[in-house]
C-alpha cells in the first residue's frame, strides 16, 4: 500500500449530507483511516438524495452519496442505546479526529460532546459542524444550504437586479464548510501535537461564507458604503468586460481588466471599426453607464464563433476568456483526461462508475481511491472485531439493533 | 506547557499574489508559521495595485490586500536579476515551504523550478497553483476567478431557470482553491514530520472547483442527463426560494423539505387559503406549481420585514433566514456575537477591519493578527538577520535596484 500523507491518522465521522461526510472525504483521499458511523437501518441523509440510477432511489446507489464517502469504512451504530454509546467510546479511544455535524442538543443527549469524550481520549481533535455555531441568538436556528447561503452574504449579489436573489448551485455551503472544516482538523491536530491536548472545534457554516468569500468588504462598506448589488451576467463596476456572453453554442465567460488585454481581444475580433469610439477610454465608465451598447457591439462577433474556438483565439492572443463548460463538456475533456482528473471506481451496489477525482497530484504521497464508498454497515464485523467484540456479541448488538 | 504555535518553526518562502497565492499563507501566518512574502517594485501585487476597491493611489491602501496578507513578512528583492536569484537561492535554502501562483513555467525561466530548488533543498515542499495545473494542453492559459468557475462547470448551472448563465460574482474559485491549498500544504507538512521527504504538489484551481459539484457529474456519468441552470430549486424541496420583504432589496430565504415542515409553516403564516389548495398538497404537487407556489408565499413575505418573517418561522420551527449583502453581515446582532471581524491598527491605513478566522476554538494556538505587511518592511530582519548579510552589503543592493 502507498504510504499517503494522512495515512497514519484516524477519523471518525458522524456526518449527514455533506458537510462532515466532505470533510472526512478529504482526508480520507489523503490517505487517512476514516470510519464513518451511521444510523442503522436509515443511514446517512446522502442515501436519501440522488442521482439514482434512472432515477430508482436505492440507499446503496445514490451518486451523492457514493462520490462523498470514497476512501471511507462504513460501521451503524445507535449511539442512543448504551451499548451503542459503549462501542461508539471503544472506537473514539484511539482516534485522532473526530469530525460531526449533528445537532449539537443530539450529541449531548447522547453523552459525545467534547467534554465527555475529552475524558475518554484528552489528546481528541473535535470538530463540529453547524449552520450557524454552536454559541451566539442563532444557534438553534434550523437551516438547509439556502439558508445557510442566505445569511452568510453570499446570496445577496447574485441575480438581475430587478429579480430575486439566487444561491450558488449545488450545495456550495456545505462543500464550503467542509472544505474548511478538513483545513481546521488539520491545524488541530499540528496544535495538539504541540501541546498534548485535545482540542474542540465550533465551525459555523455561515460564517465560513462570511469571513474569506465576503469578509474583505467589510472595509470598503465602511469607508465608502461600498455593497456589491446584484447586475445579472456582468460584474460591476470593472473594466469592460467582465461577463458572461452568449456564443454561437453556448456560453463564454471574457475578463479583460487590463488594458492591453482588452487591444488583444479587439485585434482577436479584427479590428472592428467601433472599437475606436472614445467610449472605450474609460471602460469602467462603460460598464457603470451603457453596457448594453458595448455589449451589442461585441455580440456579433461572439455569436458568429464557438466556446471552444473563442477560447483558444483569446487564450492565444492573451486575452482572457473561457468556455462556460456543461458538466458533459467538462467530463469530456481532453485536459481533464490527460491529467486523468476522473477516476473509475467500482462498487458493489452501483458497479463501476466515473467521479470527480482532486483537483492536487502530489509526488511522493499522491492519492488514490483505495475503497468504494462503504455499503450499509459494510466494516461492521471488521471495524468491531478490531475493538474486540466477539461474534455472539455482534450478534446481540444486531438483534438488539444496536448495529 | 509551553504555549507553542501549531506551525511554529516552519518559514514558508512565499511567491503567491493577488487572491489564491496569498490567503493560504495568512493561514499558515495566523497560526505561526514565519511566511516571507517576496515583493519587488518590478513586479507588483495586483492587489497593492487596488484592482478590486480603488481607495487611493499609494500601495498600502486596498483592504482586499490587507485581508489576504495579514501576519505575513514582506521582502523587496528582484529576484530576476543575477545578484536577486543568488540571494533567494541562499533563502530557500532555509524555507521548508516555496508557495507559488504565477503564470505556468514562470519559476521554471528563471532556474526556480521544483527540480533546481531541490538541488539545493531536497526536503522541501513546493506547492504550485495555477489556472488549470502544470500540465496539459490547457496549462498555459491565463485566467481570473470567474473564468475558473465557468472552466470547471459550476457557472453553468448559475442562473435562473431556463435563463442564460450568470456567472459567479465572488471569486469562488480563487477562494475555493487556496483554502484547499492550505489544507493540502498541513497534510504535506505532516507527512514530511512523519518520513523526512518533502515533494511537489501541483494544484488545480479549476479542478478544485471541480469537485465541488460531484452531484452533477454523478448525474451526467450515472443518466447522462446535463444539468442546466438552478436558480433557487432544490430537487425535492418545495417552497425552496428567496422571497421578497418589505423594504429596499430585503428577501427572506425558506426552504421546506419534509411534510411536518410544510405544515408546520402553513400554520406559522396563519393557515390562509391557499395553503389549503389541492396544488399544493404533497411535495410532489408543489414541486408541480412551484411558480404559482413561489406567487403565493411572497404575498405573504412581501409585508413583512426580513428578519420578521424569518423569526415567525423559526418559532415554527422552518428553515428561514434574511439574505444578508456585507452591510447585513457587518450589523447581524448573530454574528456580531460571535465576532467575525477584527480591528488591527495598519500604519498608513489607519484602523482596519478585517475578518477574522471562522472556526472558534479557545486552546487553538493563535498569533494576534499583524497588519499586512509594508512593501519591504522586512527587509531588515530577511537580509541582514536571517541571511547574515552587513549593512554595506545591503545597501549596495538597495542601490543596485537588487533590493527594490
Amino acid at each position: 500500500m502507498t504510504d499517503q500523507a494522512l495515512s497514519d491518522v484516524k477519523v471518525v465521522e458522524w456526518g449527514s449530507f455533506i458537510s462532515a461526510p466532505f470533510c472526512a472525504k478529504l482526508m480520507a483521499d489523503m490517505g487517512a483511516e476514516v470510519i464513518k458511523v451511521e444510523p442503522p437501518g436509515t443511514g446517512d441523509e446522502a442515501r436519501r438524495n440522488g442521482p439514482f440510477p434512472k432515477d430508482i432511489p436505492d440507499q446503496e446507489k445514490s451518486g451523492l452519496f457514493l462520490y462523498l464517502n470514497t476512501n471511507k469504512y462504513g460501521v451503524t451504530l445507535d449511539m442512543t442505546k448504551p451499548a451503542g454509546k459503549e462501542a461508539f467510546l471503544k472506537l473514539i479511544k484511539d482516534t485522532d479526529i473526530f469530525v460531526q455535524n449533528q445537532p449539537y442538543e443530539t450529541v449531548k443527549k447522547a453523552g459525545l460532546d467534547f467534554e465527555s469524550l475529552k475524558k475518554i481520549n484528552p489528546m481528541l481533535v473535535m470538530v463540529s459542524l453547524s449552520p450557524y455555531g454552536l454559541t451566539g441568538p442563532y444557534k438553534d436556528w434550523k437551516a438547509y444550504d439556502l439558508n445557510i447561503c442566505a445569511l452568510g452574504g453570499i446570496t445577496a449579489a447574485t441575480g438581475y437586479p430587478e429579480r430575486e436573489p439566487i444561491v450558488p448551485p449545488m450545495c456550495q455551503a456545505h462543500f464550503n464548510a467542509g472544505t474548511q472544516a478538513a483545513l481546521v482538523a488539520m491545524i488541530s491536530l499540528f496544535n495538539r501535537d504541540m501541546t498534548g491536548e485535545g482540542i474542540h472545534i465550533d465551525l459555523s457554516e455561515a460564517q465560513c461564507w462570511a469571513t474569506f468569500h465576503i469578509g474583505h468588504g467589510a472595509q470598503a462598506f465602511l469607508d465608502e458604503n461600498g455593497i456589491r448589488t446584484r447586475s445579472g451576467f456582468r460584474v460591476q463596476h470593472q473594466a469592460f468586460t467582465d461577463a458572461v456572453y452568449p456564443c454561437k453554442d453556448g456560453y463564454v465567460c471574457i475578463d479583460t481588466p487590463q488594458n492591453r488585454q482588452w487591444k488583444h481581444f479587439v485585434e482577436v475580433m479584427g479590428n472592428p471599426a467601433w472599437a475606436e469610439d472614445p467610449m472605450f477610454k474609460d471602460r469602467i465608465k462603460v460598464v457603470d453607464e451603457c453596457p448594453e451598447k458595448a455589449d451589442a457591439l461585441i455580440q456579433p462577433w461572439l455569436s458568429a464563433h464557438g466556446k471552444e474556438e473563442i477560447y483558444k483565439l483569446c487564450q492565444d492572443n492573451g486575452v482572457p476568456a473561457a468556455p462556460v463548460r456543461t458538466v458533459e463538456d467538462a467530463a469530456k475533456n481532453e485536459h481533464l483526461k490527460v491529467r486523468k482528473y476522473f477516476v473509475e471506481v467500482d462498487h458493489a451496489a452501483a458497479g463501476k462508475l466515473t467521479y470527480p477525482g482532486v483537483g492536487y497530484k502530489f509526488t511522493e504521497s499522491p492519492f488514490s481511491i483505495r475503497r468504494a464508498a462503504p455499503l450499509l454497515g459494510q466494516h461492521n464485523e471488521e471495524i468491531f472485531s478490531k475493538l474486540g467484540y466477539s461474534k455472539t456479541e455482534l450478534a446481540a448488538l444486531k438483534k438488539g439493533k444496536v448495529i | 506547557m509551553a504555549n507553542k504555535l501549531p506551525f511554529e518553526g516552519i518559514r514558508i518562502v512565499d511567491f503567491g499574489w493577488v487572491w489564491a497565492g496569498t490567503v493560504l499563507g495568512h493561514i499558515m501566518a495566523d497560526h505561526g508559521a514565519e511566511v516571507i512574502k517576496i515583493e519587488s517594485r518590478k513586479r507588483l501585487d495586483g492587489l497593492r495595485l487596488g484592482r478590486v476597491f480603488e481607495l487611493g493611489d499609494t500601495l498600502e491602501l486596498n483592504p482586499a490586500f490587507h485581508n489576504n496578507n495579514r501576519s505575513k513578512m514582506s521582502i523587496t528583492l528582484d529576484w530576476a536579476s543575477p545578484q536577486g536569484y543568488e540571494i533567494i537561492k541562499k533563502l530557500i535554502q532555509k524555507a521548508d515551504v516555496v508557495n507559488e501562483n504565477f503564470s505556468v513555467g514562470t519559476l521554471e525561466k528563471h532556474g526556480l523550478g521544483y527540480e533546481d530548488i531541490k538541488k539545493i533543498k531536497p526536503d522541501i515542499i513546493m506547492l504550485k497553483l495555477a489556472p488549470t495545473g502544470q500540465f496539459g494542453p490547457e496549462s498555459s492559459i491565463m485566467a481570473y476567478a470567474p473564468l475558473m468557475s465557468a472552466i470547471a462547470g459550476l457557472d453553468s448551472m448559475l442562473g435562473y431557470k431556463g435563463d442564460r448563465p450568470l456567472g459567479f460574482k465572488h471569486a469562488y474559485g480563487d477562494v475555493m482553491a487556496t483554502l484547499t491549498g492550505a489544507f493540502v500544504l498541513m497534510t504535506a507538512l505532516r507527512y514530511k514530520k512523519r518520513t523526512g521527504k518533502g515533494q511537489y504538489i501541483d494544484l488545480s484551481e479549476c479542478e478544485t472547483t471541480t469537485s465541488l459539484i460531484g452531484e452533477p457529474f454523478m448525474d451526467y456519468f450515472m443518466n447522462g442527463r446535463v444539468a442546466g441552470c438552478q436558480g433557487n430549486d432544490r430537487v425535492g424541496m418545495a417552497p425552496h426560494g428567496n422571497y421578497k420583504c418589505a423594504g429596499n432589496d430585503k428577501w427572506v430565504s425558506i426552504a421546506i423539505k419534509t411534510e411536518d415542515e410544510w405544515k408546520a409553516f402553513c400554520k406559522a403564516i396563519g393557515s390562509p387559503s391557499w395553503t389549503k389548495e389541492a396544488k399544493f398538497k404533497t411535495l410532489a404537487d408543489r414541486l408541480q406549481h412551484l411558480d404559482e407556489l413561489d406567487k403565493a408565499v411572497t404575498s405573504w413575505t412581501v409585508n413583512l420585514g426580513d428578519y420578521e418573517a424569518t423569526n415567525i418561522l423559526q418559532k415554527a420551527g422552518v428553515a428561514a433566514a434574511p439574505v444578508l449583502n456585507i452591510e447585513g453581515v457587518f450589523f447581524d446582532p448573530h454574528f456580531q456575537e460571535r465576532g467575525i471581524f477584527m480591528n488591527v491598527d495598519h500604519p498608513v491605513a489607519g484602523g482596519l477591519t478585517l475578518y477574522d478566522l471562522p472556526w472558534q476554538a479557545s486552546g487553538l494556538g493563535r498569533k494576534p493578527a499583524r497588519y499586512a505587511p509594508l512593501l519591504g518592511e522586512n527587509n531588515d530582519y530577511v537580509f541582514g538577520e536571517l541571511l547574515g548579510m552587513g549593512k554595506a552589503e545591503i545597501d549596495k543592493l538597495v542601490e543596485d535596484k537588487v533590493i527594490y
